[in-house]
């Protein structure tokens, strides 16, 4: 299958393990990711926080060229996601867009993994944290199970990952205030981390690089902070697919953590290359 | 009889003005606090979201350019998504962000500003964030804004921004994009 690939800025730096864990599992599942040519910036919060024009044309600008590729497109980071259907609704394109879990939450890729799977993650316990923007506001997104989205987990259950339930899927972790106000995202993370650890999870996995950021880039930090001992390493679902189905490149992912999620997956002997 | 809102701060017509300027139909809500009860920030508000649309209702101007609150809201959408009577409340923030800047008025929260700022300048110079550049100009930039510079803070950084490095996750180098150009347009208005 032939999808338009979006990226997002983040992707070409803080969250390289994502953009590489993402086209690997999308080659292994057949999903052919063709980039945007020339794709830009989608404003993100900055746009619509300060400048309300701007936070519908500079999506809009890749909405665009997207439509004349004329496939469908996936965007791995939800914040980019949002903004592109928000401006998608003003620009009335009539562009299928998804959000990178949605699209391979879907039966026919969950089939896939499923029949290719080659190391099951049955000794891993862990929560699926979504975050805000794959899901809210339902409006712009489309999503049915706002409170309670669905794809993570399944798709996680389908590795044979121990899937713990928790009411904390979708709390905010505090997105650019790791920038800002750096004490908002802390108390908000650690809220995460200990229900997380409540719900007898040993990592949380996530679709949204702002959310892997906060969780794994400050995990130390907020260890200090609070005068607590976490290590939880924070997992992109890509990463946890790559790892079940035995995809090369996956332990170079994993070594761009912060919490090194490599002895964890030692200890449970999950890393085979 | 005749009452002086000038005492008590009163701008008439200034919920009317808001309302038609930011297309939030401020005047639906009924005060149930669904908002404020879902805000996971509402710990490090000056006033909670509930209040704030109530003051927009009765024309504190004043009060609500001082206000943290609308510089806070993370723009979660869960009081939006939550909201009985569909008021978009983070749309009616960010209205209120912007009123504040065109006004000319200091922020509230100068580093937040500052922070948007910048992320809009880096847009603007490379068509896509370079996450390396804005984080060095948002260290200048807050600094200005709050008439301070945090070492500590500071230090804190450039030890993540190594270790990011290290891990190669931090690129120095802007990527290209073809479309520089019609970014640059967009922004010239």
């Amino acid at each position: 299958m032939d999808v338009t690939y979006y990226p997002g800025c983040s992707l070409e730096s803080s969250a390289r393990d994502y953009d590489e864990s993402t086209r690997a599992v999308c080659a292994s599942l057949d999903i052919h990711l063709h980039e945007l040519p020339d794709w830009t910036c989608c404003g993100a919060t900055s746009a619509h926080s300060l400048d309300e024009e701007l936070a519908v044309t500079l999506p809009a600008l890749n909405l665009s060229g997207a439509e004349r590729l004329g496939n469908h497109m996936v965007v791995p980071c939800p914040l980019c996601f949002n903004r592109l259907k928000r401006a998608q609704e003003e620009v009335k394109s009539s562009l299928r867009i998804y959000d990178l879990a949605s699209f391979i939450g879907q039966a026919e890729w969950l089939e896939k993994i499923r029949s290719r799977l080659k190391f099951p993650l049955d000794a891993i316990r862990a929560v699926c944290y979504y975050g805000c923007m794959a899901n809210r506001p339902p409006k712009v997104t489309g999503s049915v199970d706002y409170e309670n989205p669905c794809d993570m987990d399944n798709i996680c259950e389908a590795l044979g990952v121990d899937v713990r339930p928790w009411s904390y899927k979708t709390d905010c972790c505090g997105a650019s205030f790791s920038v800002s106000r750096k004490d908002i995202m802390y108390n908000l993370v650690k809220k995460l981390y200990d229900k997380a650890l409540e719900a007898e999870a040993e990592c949380i996995v996530v679709s949204c690089q702002m959310c892997q950021a906060n969780l794994d880039l400050y995990q130390k930090d907020i260890s200090i902070h609070f005068k607590g001992n976490y290590n939880i390493p924070i997992f992109y679902f890509t990463e946890l697919i790559g790892l079940a189905l035995g995809l090369k490149g996956t332990t170079t992912w994993l070594k761009r953590h912060m919490v090194d999620p490599i002895p964890f997956l030692e200890k449970k002997e999950l890393l085979r290359q | 009889m005749q009452v002086n809102n000038d005492i008590i701060g009163i701008e008439s017509g200034f919920a009317r003005q808001v309302a038609l300027d930011s297309g939030v139909d401020l005047f639906a809500c009924y005060q149930c606090e669904k908002c404020t009860n879902g805000c996971p920030v509402t710990f490090a508000m000056d006033y909670e979201p509930h209040q704030i649309i109530r003051m927009v209702q009765l024309g504190l101007r004043e009060e609500i350019a001082r206000a943290s609150t609308i510089w806070v809201c993370a723009s979660c959408e869960t009081c939006f998504t939550r909201c009985p009577q569909g008021v978009d409340i983070p749309k009616l923030m960010d209205y209120l962000k912007q009123l504040v800047l065109s006004q000319g008025d200091k922020p509230a929260e100068g580093a937040v500003a500052a922070f948007h700022q910048v992320f809009l300048e880096n847009i603007r110079r490379f068509g896509r964030v370079n996450e390396a550049f804005l984080m060095g100009a948002y260290q200048l930039k807050s600094a200005k804004a709050e008439k301070r510079i945090d070492v500590k803070e500071m230090i804190s950084n450039l030890k993540l921004g190594i270790e990011m490095l290290k891990r190669g996750r931090l690129g120095f180098i802007p990527k290209k994009t073809g479309a520089k150009e019609a970014v640059r347009k967009l922004f010239e208005k």
